[in-house]
This record gives C-alpha cells, structure tokens and sequence, in this order.
C-alpha cells in the first residue's frame, strides 16, 4: 500500500498551480486595462518635440530622452501601485470569496500558499513590465531611427565630415533602444517585487485592501528617504540619540528603495554593467526570503 | 509556539535582517555613487523649487521624469527669452538629474550662446550695458559647462562643448582654456576623431610651436578618415611658416592634388577664418594666385576674395 506524500513546504508544483490561479484571477480583474493608458502616455511622449534649435547634435533628441523617461516613469509608477494594490487584494478577497478556508482545509502548507500567492503578483508585474517594455523599445528603435536620419541631414547640411557624423549617429543611438534601457527595466522590475513583498506582510497584519495599500505606499515613499535616515544614524556629530535611533528604526523596518533610483542616472544616458546588477539583484532576493519568512511566522497560527 | 510570540518573533527577525543588509547597501550605494550611477539625495532647496508635487513625484524614484517637466518649462522660458527664468529652471533640471551630458548642455547653451547673442543684439539695452549682460551670461555659460564635467567625470562630450564655447570668436574666445578643454575630451579616450581634430585647432589658435603642430599635422594626416580640408590648409600654412616657399600654388598643388581643389578648400578656409581664427600665413597669396590663373579677378563675386571682405562688413555691421 503507497504512502501518501508527505504534505512537504515549497513544493513547486503546488506553488506553480497557487501562482498561476491568482495570475489568472488578477488578470481576469481586468488590470491590464492600465497597458491602454500607457500606450497614450507613450504615444504622447512621442509627440513632443519641443527643440527647433539649429543644431544638429539636438535635432529630435529630446523626443528619445522623453520617451525613454516618461515611458520608464510610467512603468515605475504602474509596477509600484500594482505591486502594492495587486497584493493587498490577495487575502481579503480568498477569505471574501471563501477560497482561503478551502484552501487551508487541505494539505497546503501556508508557506506555499504565501509564495503561490505572491509568485502569482510577481507574474503579473513581470507580464505587464514586458508588454510595456516591448513597447518602448519598438517605439524607441522606430523613432531613434527617424532621429539619426534628421540629424544625418542637418549635419550634411552644416558641411560636418563623416567622422564627425558617424560619432552623432552613434551618440545618438545610445538615446534609443540600448542593453542598458534592458536594465532599467530590469530594476523597475526589482523594486515592484520588494513592494509586492512589503505589501504582502503588511497584508497579513491587517487582511484589509484599504490599509494595506495606504501602509504600502507610505512604506514605500519611507523606503525612498533611506539615505536621509542612514544619515542620521551614521552621522557622528550634530545628531541626538533619539534621531539616530529613529534613524536606525527606519533603515531596518523599511526596505531601501534608493539603491533602484539607478533608474534615473541610466535614463540620463549613464552606462549599466552586469557586475552593477548583482547588487540590486541579491538585494531583492534577501527581501524576498526576508519577507516571506516574516509573513510565514506572522500566517502561519493566524485564524481566520 | 503561540501567535503573540510569533508575531514579536516575526519583528525581531525583520529587524535583525535590517540590521544584516545595512552594511551591504551601504558599499552598493557607496559604489554607486562612486562609479556615478546614483545621484546625490535631493537638496531641501530643490525640493522647495519643485513644490510639493513635483518633489513628492521626484521621491519615489521618479527624478527624471520630473526633469524631464522642468526642462519643458525652461523651453517654454526660452521661447519667451525670460532668461533668468530659464537659468532657473535649468539649474532645477540639472540638480534633478546630474548624470548624462545633454541636460548640463543644453543650460550652458541656452546661457552661453542664446542669452547672450539675446542681450548684445535684442534687449534694447544701451550699447555697454547690453555687452556687459552678454559677458555675464556667457560667463554663466562657462560656468555650467564646468559644473556639468565636473559632476560627470569620463565624459568626453561636455569638455568637448565648453571647448567649441571658449574658442567661439563670437563669444570672448580664451584659446589656451580651449586647449584644455579639449585635452580633456581626449583624455577620456572615448573621443571620437573630429574632437582630435579639434583639440589640435585650438591649439593651433592659441599659437603653439608651428614646429610641432606640422609634425601633429602629418601624423595626423597619415589617417585617410583625418584628411578633411580645415587638416590640409592647416599643413599648407604651416609649411608656408616654416619655409615660405617661391611659389605658393605649388605648394598648394602638393598638399591638395589639384588647383582646383586647392583653391576651393584654401577659398573656403579664407573666409572662414573670419570667425574659426585659425594661422592663415601665406593663404591669402595662394587664393589669389590660383584665382588669378582661373581668371578670377578679386572684385568679382566668385572671387573668395570678395566674398570675405563682403562677409568682414557684414560681421563689423553685426558688432
């Protein structure tokens, strides 16, 4: 006679069939809606076209840095209030919809069902952000195109050699669809699964939609005054003890959301390398183990 | 293990991964700034400059973007010629998103070169005060080229712009500062060859040894991609310094190939050299000699002759 399995934590099938259920049941909450307004945010910043200025190194420029900046400020703020809202709904609407006694009634372990849960978001904002990203990159590489054929022009007509040319076709390409733009997207990414996971711990001390995403946001606009905090903690004179410990209260509760503003710097034209990434990347992993344990302690003897 | 322990257990461990991951960005950040990949935090000034919106928006990781606003509004400043509008908006642009060399550019620009051709040829001012405006905003110009390469080390476009700005004829020209700033374009190594050039030109303005600069200019030259007309009249006037020769055309001749090149590229260098103020010695000779055998007299209109004494007038009327 078999034995049934034994009813073991992180098991990846039950976490798969929990992520993909809630992928499914955010998509069908009609989020994606949101992809629309980004398309007019993007055809919008595509539109402008704000110098006229009789030099040919800024003929169409500013169209790129647009799109680059307002498209990558778009994901932020979409990838950030998704994270934050797609979470906070998770429990209240699994214990709304009575899905949640069901599914602790069976052998699953509240781990799983915290990383399905979560797994699930993180899908999600990983669809969106590559949606959005094929879209800016496709418009980028479209315009930057017409911006270098523009520029050819009015250099040709200023009399500038072809060196002096092929260095601002070159220069200007950097503006477009770069391995760096990939980077950036990659940290929008990586800062929305440290909020998501946020979200999810406060999510568990108050299983109501309204608070979570209040906390959460302010959790996460906290997270963006890290550097004024560890300031006054590491700060050696000038600062009272009280400050230094509210200081010290905040760069430890509260993730730091300052080490992805690298964001800004890469949309301003500053060069990403791999070895740069490790650091972001690593950090989001310890958040993610960090709050996912921390929301297993605080779910796991929750009633309901 | 009760719920209540839980809990407490629950915040010491979040506390205590607080307290592991401190040291680790703090070297990331550290790192960060170092290799300029992240901006100083925003100064209360620029907070207060931004409003309240803007500066909650720039907060959550949203700098550029709020640049991105600001750099409109300074257009919109600029299309009105409100410079001091304009400084101010670029000052907050620049605060916002330091990196990246076209934000410092397009300050300095709007400075160095708008503003101030504004204030000496627009403003109605009376003659010395609407050139002493110009001065100060092309010094205002100056000024943010230097703050631009100094935030944004290893870039070669900045120091490459403050250069063209300092050897402007139009613009208070100080070549020996335009030697530097050209160096220091070069140095980077990322420079890409007209900037070379360049440097070279500037220090051809500012009077190097003509010794050295026609040993640079072969070197140079040896380079097909480098072989642009401004190198080759440059090696014709330095030869020229060097050893006058008896017959400047075939001289001329040697360098360019054909008369009629030469007389086209040396034409062009001629009445240029009106504002790019570069060594002439012995071009004007070659011009109308070579003009003289095509049967160009110096009054007709194609003579280039003619045409930089036509274009001397017009520059003196503008001054």
């Amino acid at each position: 006679m078999s034995r049934p399995a034994p009813n073991r934590p992180l098991d990846p099938r039950r976490i798969g069939v929990i992520a993909m259920h809630t992928f499914t049941q955010l998509v069908r909450m009609k989020v994606f809606y949101f992809l629309g307004i980004f398309a007019l945010i993007l055809l919008a910043s595509n539109l402008f076209n704000i110098q006229g200025l009789d030099r040919a190194d800024l003929e169409g420029v500013d169209v790129l840095r647009s799109i680059r900046s307002w498209s990558l400020g778009t994901m932020t703020l979409f990838s950030v209030v998704l994270g934050i809202v797609a979470t906070a709904l998770l429990l209240p609407k699994d214990v709304e919809d009575r899905t949640l006694y069901t599914i602790l009634a069976k052998p699953v372990p509240r781990l799983d069902y915290l990383v399905g849960k979560l797994g699930g978001v993180i899908l999600l904002l990983f669809a969106s952000l590559l949606v959005m990203d094929l879209l800016m990159s496709g418009v980028l590489a479209l315009r930057s195109h017409l911006v270098v054929e523009a520029q050819e022009a009015a250099a040709l007509k200023a009399g500038w050699p072809k060196d002096q040319i092929e260095s601002l076709r070159l220069e200007t390409l950097r503006q477009g669809t770069t391995w760096d733009l990939q980077g950036a997207v990659l940290l929008v990414f990586l800062r929305s699964v440290v909020v998501s996971s946020s979200a999810l711990m406060l999510s568990i001390i108050s299983t109501s939609t309204l608070f979570t995403t209040i906390t959460g946001f302010i959790v996460y606009f906290i997270g963006n005054f890290q550097e004024t905090a560890r300031a006054a903690y590491f700060s050696k004179d000038g600062t009272g003890p009280l400050e230094r410990l509210a200081g010290l209260v905040v760069a430890t509760f509260f993730p730091n959301f300052q080490l992805y503003n690298v964001v800004d710097d890469l949309i301003a034209g500053t060069t990403l390398t791999l070895k740069d990434l490790s650091g972001p990347l690593g950090m989001t992993a310890f958040y993610l183990v960090l709050h996912l344990f921390v929301s297993w302690l605080m779910f796991s003897k929750k009633e309901f | 293990m009760k719920a209540r322990h839980r809990n407490l257990l629950a915040v010491v461990v979040l506390a205590a991964g607080g307290l592991l991951r401190l040291p680790a960005e703090q070297a990331i950040t550290a790192r960060f700034r170092e290799e300029g990949l992240l901006s100083a935090p925003l100064e209360i000034g620029i907070k207060e400059r931004i409003g309240q919106n803007s500066s909650a928006i720039a907060l959550a990781g949203l700098r550029t973007l709020v640049a991105t606003f600001t750099h409109l509004q300074a257009t919109e400043a600029f299309t009105a010629c409100d410079w001091p509008e304009v400084e101010k908006l670029m000052e907050t642009t620049v605060q916002l998103s330091p990196r990246g060399p076209y934000y410092w550019d397009m300050g300095a620009w709007h400075m160095a070169y708008n503003a101030s051709s504004w204030y000496r040829m627009d403003s109605g001012l009376p003659p010395l005060r609407a050139k002493a405006e110009a001065h100060r905003w092309i010094e205002k110009g100056r000024n943010f080229y230097v703050r631009g390469i100094a935030n944004n080390p290893g870039d070669w476009q900045l120091p490459s712009l403050y250069g063209q700005l300092l050897s402007d004829a139009r613009r208070e020209p100080d070549d020996k500062a335009a030697v530097e700033a050209f160096r220091k374009a070069v140095a980077t190594g990322k420079a890409p060859p007209h900037i070379h050039r360049q440097r070279f030109f500037a220090e051809a303005r500012a009077g190097a040894d003509p010794k050295e600069m026609l040993a640079a200019v072969s070197s140079l030259l040896a380079k097909q991609g480098n072989r642009v007309p401004t190198l080759l009249c440059l090696r014709y006037t330095l030869e020229y310094q060097l050893h006058e020769p008896e017959d400047p055309a075939a001289l001329a001749l040697e360098i360019f190939g054909s008369e009629e090149k030469a007389l086209r590229n040396l034409g062009e260098y001629h009445v240029n050299n009106l504002l790019d103020r570069m060594p002439e010695r012995g071009v004007e000779a070659a011009v109308r000699l070579l003009e003289r055998r095509r049967g160009i007299s110096p009054e007709d209109d194609k003579s280039f002759i003619r045409q930089k004494e036509k274009d001397g007038e017009r520059l003196a009327l503008d001054h």
